[in-house]
């Protein structure tokens, strides 16, 4: 019996071996081959893009980009967890389900609907020139701005709940023994809450800056030309330019960037574990 | 070192007065047991010392100042929760030296003050695990030298034995009482268990839905309770009522039985249940409906009184123990 | 008194501020979906005409059904290897069963652009041409790990004694698996279904890299109706599809909260 429940296993490992792991392994071999024809194992690909600047420059737009983000998203979103987590009782939910429902609204629809919020002429733009904020064009679309604005939309409610989690789990009586013993608010915080919170923090941290190495669909419609990053060069590669092998090049460049982040993030967040 | 006064302290949420006007007086050094079941709000009133609730009415006082706007950090008392809170992400030291890193020591003193506490409980061996690693035992331990080590003014137990079970339990009521009774401070002690109320404290005060129905000493609470409810939350109690009106109650203890009448026998009944507990065995007897405890200390091993037989009951009249009417 | 405030207040404002900045954009666009004008600026007639439009618009409306179609089917299949793999987990040993779990999960974790190209490259590999197959391969893998979630979550939370007593109580194996496990596991399998739904539907990478000529789902033909200009009729099917996901998220809801309560076992923290 033992042997046929092993089995149901089975299935869903197949699937991701067959279309997840064996496509990576084809996409790095094909990473050393050469879009021009030739055959044989080659470098280029990776020569190629190491060393022009131009890539070195998008990898690192890329990084500062993911990382605007997730700086800015983990400042908004830190005291709006703590607040649910230690101030609100039956707000708690209403909040929780009002943040979680633009997950089920689509990627496309919400960067949609930022382009046609920040565009010149629309509605924000308006609103800001009737009060006298700004004259004219309101200048912020298609720049990276924009891009920032619509990933942190897409990304922080993430981060919100991950850290909503990990606050929750904070037994309400540790801060009072805090208290007890003399430490002010300030203090409990500081020694206490923001220690504690750290997993969540982490975790956080990771679901935001990992994905936002490698989204491209942002950058395009709401960056524009000032949009590129490494996912639009990518994207370009396997759409416009047709250098396939090009662009598994890069894009195994970008499976190791996630790599390396995530293991790093890991490491931070074993540190912290509690439990 | 206080001596604690609680004056017509009152505590309502909503519709529910859980604190009804308590008065009590502590004299400072003592261990005093807040008794009662479930609900009783003596939780609540730990808590109101403590200032993590603000009473609807009333005052505390610690050694005459009153201390009902004095925020909770600022009240130096220490507190042991039930679920013990250390802090998980420091290890034994780091916990007790929390409260003394509040307070500017310097690092010398504070190093030596925690080492002198964790001595006490213990835990010296312990001293550089995480909480984690740690059982319930050592975690309460732990949790208590942490409170120790302000040299608080008072200190609050809020049920911290009862995740233990029955043998670590009373262990550790006799270790605790040691511990409180060198370091003479004044003690509130918040608990279910009866016995636990009876071996720990001085001072024990049975409370019942916000009220204080007694306060004494375990003996003359014990002896001498003031109603039924006393009477039969700590230790059981039989209930008689008198022919010319007026209750009365005696313990299990104070009963003797015996197969043959003899003089002065109060009551007749049947053997209907025995139960043998080691050191006592029980006798469920049935008088006129109405089911007697007794209980008879095993000084010797020879049984001779059976199920089903008629016996004969007897008490002193000191053992009655008069009871208001209810 | 001030605390009080400070208690609430500040909190208060501070979530409403980020609940603005959640959703004016997506009211904003839902409004303007009602909007005379075809640029989605102001000022604001109300007219119905990109609905007039969007009902007639087949292109989308046929996108529209292909998403929902792709997304039932991935549902589908993954709620079906979610639960075998949750059900056949127990018997794994510890490391396995990590290793296997991390597996599965990793779609969360790696961008879904490089998943995508690389199962791109795989059809290149094995010298087929794009197809329908590849891409409901490609959203289940990517919708699997939200379905695994909630089952995980779920059977976790059961309470192991149920089986046993079950089977003390002489049933066979595939009685209490009937009778005990699935009920108790309806829930979670509703809504892990549901989660991949809107997985799936909500996709863009995938479908976009693996789609086959011809065909097209809603996200690509929103995401090329930007790219070559669009009317407010984006805003039209993105209102309904918004409305329809919280329907459907009212209704999951209701289901598992009602279903929680009726449910025995489970150990809550």
């Amino acid at each position: 019996m033992k042997r046929k429940k092993k089995l149901l296993t089975f299935p869903s490992i197949i699937v991701l071996t067959v279309f997840a792991i064996l496509p990576l392994i084809i996409m790095l071999v094909y990473s050393f081959q050469s879009d021009s024809g030739a055959v044989g194992a080659t470098l280029e690909n990776y020569t190629n893009f190491f060393l022009k600047s131009v890539y070195l420059k998008l990898t690192y737009r890329t990084i500062i980009n993911s990382l605007a983000v997730t700086i800015i998203s983990l400042i908004i979103s830190y005291p709006l967890a703590y607040f649910m987590a230690k101030k609100f009782k039956g707000l708690k939910n209403i909040v929780m389900i009002l943040i979680l429902i633009p997950f089920f609204t689509n990627q496309l629809v919400r960067v949609y609907s930022w382009l046609i919020f920040l565009q010149d002429g629309g509605v924000l733009n308006s609103f800001l020139q009737s009060v006298g904020v700004v004259e004219g064009s309101l200048g912020i679309l298609f720049t990276q701005g924009a891009v920032v604005i619509g990933l942190v939309h897409a990304f922080f409610p993430y981060m919100v709940i991950t850290i909503y989690l990990a606050l929750e789990r904070v037994d309400n009586a540790v801060l009072e023994a805090s208290s007890s013993l003399g430490a002010s608010k300030i203090r409990t915080f500081f020694q206490v809450v923001l220690p504690l919170s750290m997993p969540g923090v982490v975790t956080g941290i990771m679901i935001v800056f990992v994905p936002c190495l490698g989204t491209f669909v942002e950058p395009r419609i709401l960056g524009g030309v000032n949009g590129t990053v490494i996912g639009t060069v990518i994207e370009d590669q396997f759409f416009e330019i047709y250098g396939w092998n090009f662009g598994a090049a890069i894009a195994f460049v970008l499976f190791a960037m996630v790599i390396i982040s995530m293991a790093g993030l890991s490491r931070i967040g074993r540190r912290y574990d509690n439990e | 070192m206080a001596n604690i006064k609680l004056e017509n302290l009152t505590k309502r949420f909503g519709e529910n007065t859980v604190v009804d006007r308590v008065n009590i007086e502590i004299p400072n050094g003592t261990l005093v047991s807040i008794l009662g079941p479930s609900g009783c709000g003596k939780t609540t009133l730990l808590r109101m010392i403590a200032g993590f609730e603000t009473p609807d009415e009333g005052s505390i006082f610690f050694d005459q100042d009153s201390v009902v706007n004095v925020p909770a950090n600022k009240r130096n008392i220490g507190m042991v929760f039930q679920s013990y809170a250390l802090f998980p992400h420091m290890t034994v030291e780091e916990n007790v030296a929390y409260g003394l890193q509040q307070r500017k020591l310097s690092k010398e003193q504070i190093d030596a003050r925690v080492m002198q506490v964790i001595h006490t409980v213990h835990m010296e061996e312990f001293r550089k695990r995480k909480p984690k690693q740690l059982s319930g035992g050592q975690q309460q331990r732990v949790a208590l030298a942490r409170a120790l080590a302000i040299s608080p003014r008072l200190l609050l137990l809020d049920e911290c034995l009862s995740a233990l079970d029955k043998k670590l339990r009373v262990e550790m009521q006799t270790e605790l009482r040691k511990i409180l009774e060198e370091s003479k401070v004044t003690t509130f002690f918040v608990t279910h268990d009866q016995e636990e109320a009876m071996t720990l404290s001085d001072f024990i005060v049975v409370m019942n839905k916000g009220i204080v129905e007694q306060m004494g000493t375990p003996l003359e609470v014990y002896e001498k309770p003031k109603n039924k409810f006393v009477a039969s939350f700590l230790g059981k109690a039989n209930f008689f009522r008198r022919e010319d009106g007026g209750n009365f109650a005696v313990r299990p203890e104070k009963i003797h039985l015996s197969a043959e009448e003899q003089n002065g026998a109060r009551q007749e009944g049947i053997i209907t249940f025995i139960t043998y507990s080691g050191n006592i065995t029980s006798y469920t007897i049935e008088c006129k409906g109405d089911a007697v405890l007794c209980e008879k200390q095993n000084v010797q091993i020879r049984e001779n009184l059976k199920k089903g037989q008629n016996v004969f009951l007897h008490w002193d009249k000191d053992s009655e123990i008069e009871l208001a009417d209810e | 008194m001030r605390k009080y405030f400070a208690d609430h207040l500040i909190p208060t404002l501070y979530a409403l501020i980020a609940l603005a900045f959640l959703y004016t954009p997506i009211i904003v666009l839902m409004v303007m979906g009602f909007n005379e004008s075809r640029y989605n600026t102001l000022p604001f007639s109300f007219s119905l005409k990109w609905y007039s439009a969007l009902a007639q618009n087949e292109v989308l409306i046929h996108a529209a059904v292909n998403s929902f179609i792709l997304a039932l089917i991935t549902a589908l299949i993954c709620v079906v290897l979610a639960t075998m793999f949750v059900l056949g987990m127990k018997t794994l040993s510890r490391s396995m069963e990590g290793l296997f779990r991390s597996l599965i999960m990793m779609p969360m974790s790696i961008p879904w652009l490089i998943l995508a190209l690389s199962m791109l490259l795989l059809i290149r590999f094995i010298d087929m041409d794009k197809n329908m197959f590849f891409v409901v391969a490609g959203h289940v893998v990517i919708s699997l790990p939200y379905a695994m979630l909630s089952l995980q979550a779920r059977i976790q939370a059961l309470d192991p004694a149920l089986e046993e007593m079950s089977a003390s109580l002489g049933a066979s194996s595939l009685n209490t698996f009937r009778r005990i496990t699935m009920p108790a596991l309806a829930p979670a399998i509703v809504a892990g279904g549901f989660l991949a739904f809107m997985i799936s539907f909500d996709n863009f990478a995938i479908s976009y890299f693996l789609i086959p000529a011809g065909t097209s789902t809603l996200p690509i033909e929103i995401q090329s109706s930007i790219k070559f200009g669009f009317t407010p009729e984006i805003n039209a099917i993105s209102t309904v599809i918004i409305g329809v996901s919280l329907l459907c998220l009212a209704i999951v809801g209701l289901i598992m909260g009602s279903s929680i309560e009726n449910m025995i076992g489970g150990k809550k923290k």
